[in-house]
Parts: C-alpha cells; sequence; structure tokens
C-alpha cells in the first residue's frame, strides 16, 4: 500500500497566534501515501496546531499545504477531503450512533440507501454492529472513540487526523485500541496522521515519527531510527530513557574523534555523517541508551568499562532498572533483564564494572 | 442481638439524609405552605357562592360563567396571550442571537455591551416604565391603531425586559458547548449555516425553551410597565384585576386568576416535558 508519493506536502509552514506566539516555525515535511504517521513531542510543542493546519482550523500565517500537489492552505475544513477524529471525539449528544456517523454523509447529499449500506459497514469496520441505535451517553470512552473513528472513516478521507486518540483511555484499553487502529489503518489503506505526546504510542503505530519542539521538527524518521540514531539531544532524551555523557574533543583525525569523558574516559569514535567535524576543545554530548550497558562479565577488545557502585534499584517486573555511580559521581542508568539469579548477583556487589560497547556509544550535536 | 444492632444503625439518619431529620421537614412544609397556601384559598375561593366572598357559602360555578361573559375580562385576557406570545417568541430569536454574539465573538466594547444588554434586569420596573411611556409619547407612537396593532406599544416594552433574560440563560448553557463539536461538523463538511442548524440549535434547545418559559411568564402578569405603556383601549389581563379588585374582591376575579393559573401550568408542564425530552437525547 506504501510508497513515496506525498500525499501531503508542508511546506514552510509557520503559524504566529498574536505578536509573541510562534506555534509552529518554518515546517517542512512530506507525508507518503498510505502511511501512519506520528506528530510527536511535548505539550506545547506546536504539534496540535499543526495537526489544525492540515484539518483547516488554522490558516498558516506562511508556508503552504499542498494535498496532492494543490495548495489547500486557505480550503475551509468543510471541503478538505480531510477528516478528523478529536481528542474530546466530539460525538454529538443529541444524535444516534447512526445518525451521528450518517452525519457527513448527509451534509454531503448521499443518497438515503447508500448512506444505511456505508454506515453499517463503517460500524463494524470499528466492531460496533448492533450499536447504531445507541445514544451516546449509552456508550463507554472507548466506545465513542470508535463512533469518531467511524465517522471519519465513513467518508473515505484522503487523510485521517488524530488527535491524541488514546489519551483518554486507561492502560489496557489504550494497548488494545494502538494494536487496533494499526490493523485499520492497514485494512482501510488510509493515510493517517496521529498526534501525541506518548513515545511508546508513537514507536509502537507509527511507520515514520517526526519528532517535535518548540514549534520546529527535530527529526523525522522510522521508529527504529529515532530510537537508535538520534540526531540531537532533544530527540535522544525524549524518546526512550538515556544515559547522556558531556565529552570534549581532544583532536580528530580524519573521521575519527578522540574524545575525553570524565565517566567514559578515553574514547574514540567515528564522526557521525551528519554532523560538521568538531573543534579540538569543542564540548559535545555522549549518550548511551539504559540497556546497551552489560554488568560484569569479561570486557570485549571494543568495549568501555565504567567501574562505580548501585546505589539503588527499581523493579518493573520484566526488567528492573539500576543506578550506577562512578568515580566521579555520575549517576548511569543500567536496565537488565531480571532473571532468577542477576539482580541478587548484581545486589550485592558494592563495586562493579560496567561495559559497553563502542558502537552503542551515540555523538550528539547540541 | 446482631440484628437488632443493624437496625439501631439504618435508623440513623446519615449525613446527607436530609429528608429523614424532623426539622428539615418541617421547614419543607413550611415552605410549601406558604408558597401554595394563598394560591389554593384563591382557587378555593372562586367557586364560593357569595359575591363579598370573604366567608364560604358552598360550591357554585357562578362566577366562572360570569367570567367568561364579562367581554372586558376576556378581552384582556386575550390581549394578555397576544402580547405575551409575540414577546417571546421575538424575546427569544433576540436572546439567542445575543447570546451567541457574545459567546462567539469578540470585538471592542464587549463588556460594555454585554454590560448594557443586561441592565434592563437591574433597572427598577417603575423607572423603565415611566421611561418606555416617555419615549413612546417622544416618538409620537401612534394610539388608535386597530386590533392586535395596537398592543405594539406593550409588546415592544415587554421585549425589552424579557429578551436579557433568554440571552442570559441561552449564554449560561452555550458556557459548556464542546467547541470540538462544531469544529466536528465543520470536518465533516457541514457549511456554517448546517452546523449552526444541526448542532448549535439543538444544543441551545434547553436553554431556548427555559428562556421562552420565563419570558411568557414575565410578560404575563407583568403590571408595572404595561400600567405606563398602555392606551385605554389596551388593557391587559392584570391591570383588568387590578381595575376590578379596586372595586371588591368578587370569586369572578378568583375565577379568571384560576383559569390564568391552569393554562400556566399546563404550559410549563408541556415546556418541562419537552425539555426533559430533549436532554434524554443529550446530555
Amino acid at each position: 500500500m506504501q510508497n513515496d508519493k506525498p500525499i501531503l506536502s508542508i511546506s514552510g509552514v509557520t503559524k504566529r497566534f498574536g505578536a509573541s506566539v510562534t506555534a509552529v516555525d518554518d515546517v517542512s515535511l512530506d507525508i507518503r501515501e498510505g502511511e501512519f504517521f506520528a506528530l510527536l513531542g511535548p505539550s506545547g510543542c506546536g504539534k496540535t496546531t499543526l495537526l489544525r493546519m492540515i484539518a483547516g482550523f488554522e490558516v498558516p500565517s506562511e508556508g503552504a499545504i499542498l494535498l496532492e500537489g494543490a495548495d489547500i492552505s486557505a480550503t475551509p475544513p468543510n471541503r478538505r477531503p480531510i477528516n478528523m477524529v478529536f481528542q474530546s471525539y466530539a460525538v454529538f449528544p443529541h444524535m444516534s450512533v447512526f445518525d451521528n456517523v450518517a452525519y457527513g454523509l448527509k451534509v454531503a447529499g448521499t443518497p438515503r440507501g447508500e448512506i444505511r449500506a456505508k454506515v453499517e459497514e463503517a460500524l463494524s469496520l470499528v466492531k460496533l454492529d448492533g450499536f447504531a441505535a445507541r445514544k451516546p451517553d449509552q456508550l463507554s470512552g472507548g466506545q465513542r472513540q470508535r463512533v469518531a473513528l467511524a465517522r471519519a472513516l465513513v467518508k473515505r478521507p484522503k487523510i485521517l487526523l488524530l488527535d491524541e486518540p488514546l489519551s483518554a483511555l486507561d492502560a489496557k484499553l489504550r494497548e488494545a485500541m494502538q494494536l487496533e487502529l494499526t490493523r485499520l489503518q492497514k485494512s482501510v489503506g488510509i493515510t493517517f496522521i496521529i498526534v501525541t505526546h506518548d513515545q511508546g504510542e508513537a514507536l509502537s503505530m507509527a511507520d515514520r515519527i517526526a519528532v517535535m519542539e518548540a514549534g520546529r521538527v527535530r527529526q523525522v524518521a522510522e521508529p527504529e531510527v529515532l530510537y537508535s540514531r538520534p540526531n540531537c539531544r532533544f530527540v535522544a532524551d525524549f524518546i526512550g530513557k538515556i544515559n547522556l555523557f558531556m565529552a570534549r574533543v581532544v583532536r580528530a583525525e580524519g573521521d575519527l574523534l578522540h574524545l575525553e569523558s570524565d565517566a567514559l574516559g578515553h574514547v574514540d569514535l567515528p564522526c557521525p555523517e551528519a554532523m560538521a567535524h568538531p573543534a579540538p576543545g569543542s564540548q559535545i554530548t555522549l549518550a548511551v541508551r539504559p540497556e546497551n550497558f552489560r554488568l560484569g562479565g569479561e570486557a570485549g577488545a571494543d568495549d568501555l568499562h565504567i567501574p562505580g557502585r548501585i546505589t539503588d534499584h527499581a523493579y518493573f517486573g520484566g526488567h528492573s532498572s539500576l543506578f550506577v555511580e562512578d568515580k566521579a559521581g555520575n549517576s548511569i542508568t543500567v536496565s537488565v533483564q531480571n532473571g532468577p539469579s542477576m539482580l541478587s548477583e548484581a545486589d550485592k556487589c558494592d563495586s562493579l564494572h560496567i561495559f559497553c560497547s563502542k558502537k552503542d556509544v551515540l555523538i550528539l550535536p547540541e | 442481638m446482631a440484628l437488632f444492632a443493624r437496625r439501631r444503625l439504618e435508623e440513623r439518619p446519615g449525613p446527607l439524609a436530609y429528608h429523614r431529620r424532623l426539622f428539615l421537614r418541617l421547614i419543607f412544609v413550611g415552605s410549601l405552605v406558604f408558597l401554595y397556601a394563598p394560591i389554593i384559598t384563591l382557587i378555593i375561593f372562586s367557586f364560593n357562592n357569595s359575591r363579598r366572598n370573604i366567608v364560604w357559602r358552598g360550591f357554585t360555578l357562578k362566577y366562572y360563567e360570569k367570567a367568561l361573559n364579562n367581554d372586558g375580562l376576556i378581552e384582556a385576557f386575550v390581549n394578555s396571550l397576544t402580547i405575551a406570545g409575540v414577546s417571546t417568541v421575538i424575546s427569544v430569536i433576540l436572546g439567542a442571537m445575543t447570546a451567541i454574539l457574545l459567546w462567539r465573538f469578540r470585538f471592542p466594547f464587549k463588556a460594555p455591551v454585554e454590560g448594557a444588554m443586561a441592565l434592563p434586569i437591574v433597572i427598577p420596573e417603575i423607572c423603565m416604565g415611566v421611561a418606555m411611556m416617555a419615549f413612546f409619547i417622544r416618538i409620537g407612537w401612534p394610539t388608535d391603531l386597530i386590533w392586535p396593532f395596537n398592543l405594539g406599544a406593550i409588546t415592544i416594552a415587554h421585549i425589552t425586559f424579557s429578551y436579557p433574560f433568554v440571552a442570559m440563560i441561552v449564554r449560561a448553557r452555550l458556557a459548556s458547548f464542546n467547541r470540538e463539536e462544531e469544529e466536528a461538523a465543520k470536518d465533516l463538511g457541514a457549511s456554517e449555516w448546517q452546523t449552526m442548524r444541526d448542532i448549535i440549535i439543538p444544543f441551545m434547545t434547553p436553554g431556548l425553551v427555559a428562556g421562552a418559559l420565563l419570558a411568557f411568564t414575565l410578560s404575563l402578569d407583568d403590571f408595572v410597565i404595561t400600567f405606563f405603556t398602555s392606551g385605554p383601549d389596551t388593557v391587559t389581563f392584570p391591570i383588568k384585576v387590578y381595575s376590578m379588585v379596586r372595586f371588591s374582591v368578587t370569586p369572578e376575579v378568583n375565577a379568571a386568576s384560576t383559569v390564568l393559573i391552569a393554562i400556566t401550568i399546563v404550559f410549563t408542564a408541556v415546556a418541562m416535558w419537552l425539555q426533559s425530552r430533549s436532554s434524554q437525547d443529550g446530555r
């Protein structure tokens, strides 16, 4: 279903509210046809404003939004073949489930018989068969969300927008819905754009993710790339847990950087392609994911090792987080899988070595 | 023994079981008596077979007959209902539009406009009445029009003081409207008008019904402002009753009032039924 043709191009879009607030700052994105795209960021990063501009509720201050090559920046929302699932679901309370789903078809002048068939199809798509006559106040939150989904999908939009769709559901239901949404997206083949502040949600559902901060897009990539190769400190810190270490550039030899860090000691790492070679003496940030540290065992030829002691640990069922303090007093988080013997052995060690492979150390530009 | 202990526990009223406290029950019954005893007395004495209507002298329906045959009273009654009907319809339309204006739009001097709109609610009625009279005389409003146009001045005066109530009630209702519902309608392809008709007006309906009810009642029993704006040929029910009472309180007045009470009760019951039906539909 997926190809590389962009269905939606956002080019140089800026949105200002008043003179002082810039909610979206020069964002350019290409969204491919049939993909599940996520806009991820902390609250106030402009992701919802961007979504509202795609839906047509806000007009960009600068730049253009192109749908299949045509500029729709000034098209009102009711004339865009784009539909939205709202955060509050916005199910019409005075209408039955059927009338809610039928509304978009009715205002478009679809013949009655056709409406009935389409609504029933949409309701069964979201597994709400038999609920057509119910009123929204007889539905649970999860069911209301399905109504909102069916109502948007029945219009067969080119793009479906979802604004924090799972934030109001409890943890168990949220997980089930994540799976269902991805399945639904694959089966209908419509491009989905989801806004979320939950990185787990974005990682598990989306084909590609744009991470936003303060109105700007920091990185656009597949979930695996985003996690394993974040391009900046913000993305690294926002996606998952990560240990950050300050390091000083001693010198650069071709593509190889010689770095000095008080936690990791002397490290030489290849300079990332996207980064300009830093001048000797400048500061850069190194990052290591907690699960890339190992406790004890033998150090390989390419491994870094850090002596330290365990100050604390937190148990999460399948894994535990150990908080290791190195000689310089930096706290390092190490994630270990819980086996029968692992924790008790580590628990006892007052002083130990933790290891990590050099290839797992990331260099982050500021 | 255990059974006995449990019963004791059940008998003690809980902190929120107000209906089980004697003191509060007495207050409840007392307030009902003070509220309704005069009205019930009025209704009972409308069947009293006595001209002076001070002592009960047996049951009769003749004062109902007399009231029905009193052309002046019937005319006043029809006038009142006409004024109330017309002013309610116009007040609801104006009030709803004002509420939407204040809820939706930002414009310069919004706060003063909002305050000015609520002014007829707080201005003493007597001042409103005098002002209205002075105004209609100043602009030379014609007093010799044929029915129902001769009720124009009173109707306009009634609209003036009842539409702010409608606007306030509808505004309060709109404050709890989820704007995403409006956006959802537009997102699904509805135009501005379709959104208004299909989403916003159904949401406002309970407020509109309550506002209409209030406007109707306010108009029906207004005396002061009507007194100043009515001419010799435009007598409303309260003014007619007042002039009748100046001679003597006959059961005829009671009978006419009882009919008015009955009409009001029926009207209120219908409105409440409509409202409960629409609130079942929604929230």
